[in-house]
């Protein structure tokens, strides 16, 4: 699913930008849990996968680091181990800052790269490049690459690589010149700009609006 | 400071090729089974280590810029890719590189340099996960984190040396910047 | 095979001793970290010593005001008549403690949990 596959990177960038300023001054744990969860929704629509079980992970394992210093009332114990209030409340704090901050870059880092490729700059260069040696193998499309784990664990493996990687690097090198394929037409780009500005406007309004919650 | 950070057309070639390399070995990486959470190789810094004898410093900072905005979009782990993290710690280590390899090349190999790299963008990604995240707990795993660390650069640095030699793409690279570097000498 | 190079020894030499610095100071700097312990009718505070704040408690007569300033505590005041809590003065050792019995406020100083981390740890 990606339903922003009209938006041009530069203004999901830039919307991320606008956006991590309410986002890392918001005080309000549970709040700071609203733009989380915005941010989630927005990696999705982007076509970005969500997975689950990493994340569950890494926030039981920092709200437990955090439980190791203890400040503030003690609500229970865990085995004489002493559960602090104070202790809690930043580890829910700073998971979310964690988990928020690589949603957001991944809505920075996400959009349609082919649409800006008209105007040729070094990171849309480099998803090229990227993409290129992605598809090294002609694996079907769901596979993103080939590479077996058995294969990955036999000694010659890394030499092997190196000679791969070199020979595909070659290849490209000799293809650089003539990858002005991806150009697009006038109408479309004016409308992909116009998609791109609502976006930006409505993901930046609804964090912004979060943050003015304090105000009233 | 405009002025020094242009790069000629074959420099910025190479520094998005490595770049995208650098995402590419990401990739490879995490599927590379691991039996904890934090023991990583750190592919990713092979081509940074590769880039500083090929690129001038500003080139190796160019390129570091754009691995650490590639590698937030390549989803990862807890310890592996974290935006903030890997941010710090890449940003230290290509500083102390850069400084290394402009002042001791000739008498350090890439093994040295991705080592003192290595334990720079260590120390800052420990320090950075003790203020921002974890608390005291951080200092806990600092040292065999430290230690595999180390191990996994020394190996990067003899891949990066294996890869410096052997590569046919480095050499044809390496003649293009120079070659590129003097035609844009020339033309100004 | 690369070349190793004589400063490659010397950057490796020089990470180990980093690390080894760095990992004696963490392990052996972890039992001096002591947390202050406050309670008040069944309930219980904990705080860190090494991090200023002041702690405001009520208690049945009033609010006893703590403060923890460069690893040390003390209890700044309380609504008692005899004020011998605020005259029990700074404690920053493990074990010490001061009480205002009126009010039915406790503040003791406390080891780090040492041994909980430790189970963590490994």
């Amino acid at each position: 699913m990606n339903i922003l596959k009209k938006v041009r990177p530069d203004y999901m960038f830039a919307s991320a930008l606008i956006v991590i300023p309410a986002f890392i001054f918001q005080d309000s744990v549970l709040l700071k849990w609203m733009h989380v969860f915005i941010f989630m929704s927005v990696s999705v629509m982007a076509g970005k996968r969500i997975r689950i079980i990493p994340n569950i992970i890494m926030l039981a394992g920092i709200t437990a680091a955090n439980l190791l210093t203890p400040v503030g009332e003690v609500m229970f114990h865990v085995m004489k181990f002493p559960v602090t209030k104070g202790a809690l409340y930043s580890g829910l704090e700073k998971t979310a800052l964690l988990t928020g901050m690589i949603y957001i870059s991944r809505i920075a880092l996400s959009g349609n790269f082919r649409i800006s490729r008209n105007r040729r700059n070094m990171i849309s260069d480099v998803f090229y490049y990227f993409e290129r040696l992605m598809e090294g193998d002609r694996s079907p499309s769901g596979k993103i690459f080939s590479i077996r784990r058995e294969r990955i664990l036999h000694p010659a493996f890394i030499s092997e690589l190196i000679r791969m990687t070199d020979r595909k690097l070659l290849e490209m090198e000799n293809s650089i010149s003539n990858n002005d394929s991806g150009r697009i037409s006038e109408e479309l780009r004016e409308y992909c700009v116009a998609l791109s500005w609502i976006f930006l406007f409505i993901f930046a309004a609804s964090n912004w609006l979060i943050y003015s919650i304090r105000f009233i | 400071m405009m002025k020094l950070m242009t790069l000629t057309t074959e420099e910025k070639t190479t520094a998005a090729v490595l770049a995208a390399l650098c995402m590419f070995l990401s990739v490879i990486e995490y599927l590379i089974p691991k039996p904890l959470p934090f023991m990583r190789l750190g592919l990713a810094n092979l081509p940074v280590l590769v880039s500083l004898a090929v690129l001038p410093g500003r080139g190796t900072v160019v390129l570091v810029i754009l691995k650490i905005m590639g590698q937030g979009l390549v989803n990862g782990t807890l310890f592996s890719y974290i935006f903030i993290f890997s941010a710090a710690g890449s940003i230290a280590s290509c500083a102390v590189m850069i400084s290394v390899y402009t002042l001791f090349s000739g008498n350090i190999s890439m093994m040295g340099i991705s080592v003192l790299g290595a334990l720079a963008g260590n120390m800052v990604q420990i320090t950075a996960a003790r203020y921002i995240i974890f608390g005291n707990a951080a200092y806990l795993i600092a040292p065999p984190f430290l230690v595999i660390g180390t191990v996994s650069a020394l190996v990067l640095g003899y891949l990066a040396e294996e890869f410096i030699e052997k590569s046919e793409w480095f050499e044809s690279r390496k003649r293009a910047v120079s070659e590129g570097k003097r035609a844009e000498g020339e033309g100004v | 095979m690369p070349k190793v190079r004589k400063l490659d020894y010397a950057a490796l030499l020089f990470s180990l001793t980093v690390i080894v610095l760095f990992s004696y100071n963490i392990y052996s700097g972890q039992g001096e970290a002591f947390s202050v312990k406050v309670e008040s009718e069944g309930r219980e505070w904990i705080y860190p010593l090494d991090r200023d704040r002041i702690i405001r408690v009520e208690g049945p007569i009033g609010i006893t005001e703590i403060h923890i300033e460069n690893n040390s505590v003390y209890i700044h005041d309380s609504p008692c008549p005899d004020k011998l809590c605020v005259m029990a003065g700074k404690l920053d050792r493990t074990g010490q403690w001061a009480a205002c019995l009126p009010n039915r406020i406790f503040v003791s100083i406390e080891g780090n949990q040492d041994d909980e981390i430790d189970d963590l740890n490994y």
